[in-house]
């Protein structure tokens, strides 16, 4: 070694060569340890990663989108999913075409050859045959051995209730999309967006519970169309209330339809009358013309009113269908539905007062309720003179009866007005949405009013023995052809129950029913006074209504002023 | 060393089998859970089915027919209002009877004295 220069090593070929043996080592080491790092890493993510259970080969049909069950308030099933198979052929694959053909118009008689042969014939990879068959059908054609057919499981809405609810619960297509009633309301709050979001796979929508008594919806059912072959009327309708919660407890329109069956439920006057039909409820108007004028305090309980002579509007005069003649107090002007009378009340309230009552009482527009068939009711904004005389009594105003229950259980339940719904709602909920439309003091009154009509007027064939029920007929003459009609009536009964302490109130309508016999008559009282009547006695029981014969209870309805 | 190496390939050979048994088990029991879950929703659509079945047999509607078809075997009929009472209609129960004086007469008769056979007591 030198001190000055530069220092030269010299290595000799073999070490330089261990040398580069040596790192070339250590490369590869390198490199087999980042491959081996890797399938490490990668080993762990399989680990941790799940399993899709879809790419081990149990792939399930996205046909199988479910809906929620409904259930009634009991927790009895109105609507549920039922699993069917569907039929498909795959004519790829299928052998003889003649043989395929014959071995299933066999099976389905009424399926046209032609059109099977068609189906059948040619290269598709998959074809629907026909869907939502039955296990014992399913079987019959696995039996019958054809290759290139095969089956897949479908969900398939079944309503083991049939026409028993159908307007409320609506119905659904073969694709399972609501097509009316809940099922479209449904459709369009949640399920639409589950199965967009591929939640509703599996059958673990939490079931729907509606408002709905099974045993009172089948009762007023049951009654209805008893009504309709009695009476033989063209349709009938009815709707109960829980007046202190806004629950519907039985909705029905007939004729109705079998979900089951929807193609049903589009033919002519199938419609909901309750929500979706507006008519001149005639009479029972009265009781809220007289709770708008008691509440304004411009009338008293104890006012009378002259109803000698029929009122005099121009060319128009208004009379009573019972005329009496005399001067009529308050109580009488219900009893013996006095049009004259009621006049007078309306006129002593103003028509712009009772407008504006009308308006409070949720008559404007179309209803509140859950279905989508609804209309809108039809009230001038502004009534002239005649026009609030006649809307006094129920006349030249239209209106969803629905509307009318609404507004009578607010009448009786203290003076709420609480929108009614289709889905479970308790008290709290209940008062929290509401609003006052009369004082308590006139929702008493109303009430004596109404169960005075039922004991000694209009409404006595609708009060069993016992349960104190109160009500209103109103009996409409219809239009036809510009003409009010004598014999084609729509006669309606407003009523509530138990009177003391209502709970319940019902709007029961008959379309253009005849006399039952020879000694019956065609009025309101007659058809939906009966048909209330028999519905309450049945129903009842089920609504824990426990029946009190006491004179007292309805002594205590009378007003202090009137006693 | 070379025990070391025997080792390590003793070691390989045995994760190697491990590793195979572990995998034809894991197929297995996959196989297993599909079996499972395909019986799983068989009898899900079987109970979907019976539900409906169980909904439709006892719909109101569909029992009153039968009620009405066989009223007279049942002797049914609907409630009336005759039938509802409340618990204050119901009459006290009268006063208990006299317990001291029979448990005094069966222990006397335990004791061997019969009672009519004593002078006055029958006539008391």
């Amino acid at each position: 070694m030198h001190d000055v220069g530069p220092a030269i090593a010299i290595d000799g070929a073999r070490k330089s060569r261990g040398h580069m043996t040596k790192s070339r080592i250590r490369l590869t080491v390198a490199l087999a340890m980042l491959v081996f790092s890797i399938v490490a890493v990668r080993l762990v993510m399989l680990a941790a990663v799940e399993v899709d259970d879809v790419a081990l080969g149990q792939a399930r049909p996205a046909l199988t989108a479910t809906r929620p069950a409904l259930v009634d308030r009991n927790g009895s099933p109105l609507a549920l999913d039922i699993q069917v198979p569907s039929l498909f052929a795959e004519p790829r694959r299928i052998i003889d075409v003649d043989e395929a053909v014959e071995a299933l118009s066999i099976e389905f008689p009424d399926m046209d050859r032609k059109w099977l042969r068609g189906r059948l014939d040619g290269d598709e990879g998959f074809v629907w045959l026909r869907r939502e068959l039955t296990p014992q059908q399913k079987e019959r054609i696995l039996r019958l051995g054809i290759p290139g057919i095969d089956f897949v499981s479908e969900s398939r809405r079944f309503y083991p209730g049939g026409n028993v609810a159908a307007h409320i619960l609506g119905a659904v297509n073969v694709d399972n999309v609501g097509i009316a009633g809940l099922e479209r309301f449904l459709d369009q709050r949640e399920v639409a967006l589950l199965q967009d979001l591929g939640f509703a796979r599996d059958r673990s929508l939490q079931p729907v519970e509606l408002s709905i008594d099974l045993r009172v919806q089948h009762v007023m059912h049951n009654e209805l169309v008893d009504a309709l072959t009695r009476y033989q009327a063209i349709a009938a309708a009815g709707a109960m209330m829980n007046v202190r919660t806004g629950e519907i407890v039985a909705l029905v329109s007939l004729p109705d339809f079998d979900p089951n069956m929807p193609a049903g439920a589009l033919e002519e006057g199938r419609i909901n009358r309750i929500t979706a039909g507006k008519f001149e409820l005639g009479s029972t108007l009265k009781p809220i013309t007289a709770a708008a004028a008691l509440d304004s305090g411009l009338v008293q309980i104890t006012d009378k009113f002259d109803a000698t002579k029929p009122v005099q509007f121009g060319r128009f005069r208004i009379g009573d269908f019972h005329a009496k003649k005399r001067v009529l107090s308050l109580p009488e002007v219900i009893k013996y539905s006095s049009n004259i009378g009621t006049i007078k009340m309306m006129q002593a309230l103003g028509k712009e007062r009772f407008r504006a009552f009308l308006a409070n009482v949720g008559m404007d527009g179309s209803p509140v309720i859950e279905l989508p068939e609804k209309t809108q009711s039809q009230i001038k904004d502004k009534f002239s003179e005649v026009g609030a005389a006649t809307a006094s009594f129920g006349h030249g105003l239209s209106i969803t009866p629905l509307q009318l229950l609404t507004a009578y259980a607010a009448l009786v339940n203290g003076g709420d007005f609480i929108a009614p719904t289709l889905l479970p709602r308790d008290r709290i909920a209940a008062l929290a949405n509401s609003k006052r439309v009369i004082n308590e003091r006139t929702s008493d009154q109303i009430r004596y009013l109404l169960r005075l009509n039922a004991i000694e007027g209009s409404g006595r064939k609708a009060a069993p023995d016992g349960y104190r029920v109160g009500g209103k007929t109103g009996t409409a003459e219809k239009v036809v052809d510009g003409k009010y009609s004598d014999d084609k009536l729509l006669n309606v009964f407003a009523s509530a129950f138990p009177m003391d302490a209502p709970q319940y109130a019902m709007v029961i309508l008959v379309d253009e029913p005849k006399k039952e016999d020879e000694r019956s008559g065609h009025t309101a009282a007659w058809n939906a006074g009966a048909v209330t009547g028999r519905i309450i006695e049945r129903v009842a029981p089920m609504l824990r209504i426990v029946p009190n014969l006491d004179p007292e209870l309805d002594a205590q309805l009378v007003p202090v002023e009137l006693r | 060393m070379r025990a070391f190496n025997f080792f390590l390939l003793c070691t390989s050979f045995l994760a190697l089998i491990m590793v195979y048994g572990q995998k034809y088990r894991t197929e297995e029991v996959q196989s297993q859970v599909i079996e499972l879950q395909d019986e799983i929703a068989g009898q899900k659509q079987v109970l979907s089915a019976l539900d409906a079945e169980w909904a439709f047999l006892n719909q109101p509607g569909r029992l009153q027919a039968i009620v009405e078809r066989h009223a007279d075997a049942l002797n049914v009929a609907p409630i009336v209002i005759a039938q509802y009472g409340s618990i204050q209609d119901i009459p006290m129960r009268p006063v208990a009877p006299d317990v001291e004086g029979l448990d005094a007469l069966l222990m006397s008769l335990g004791a061997g004295v019969d009672p009519s056979n004593v002078d006055g007591l029958s006539s008391q």
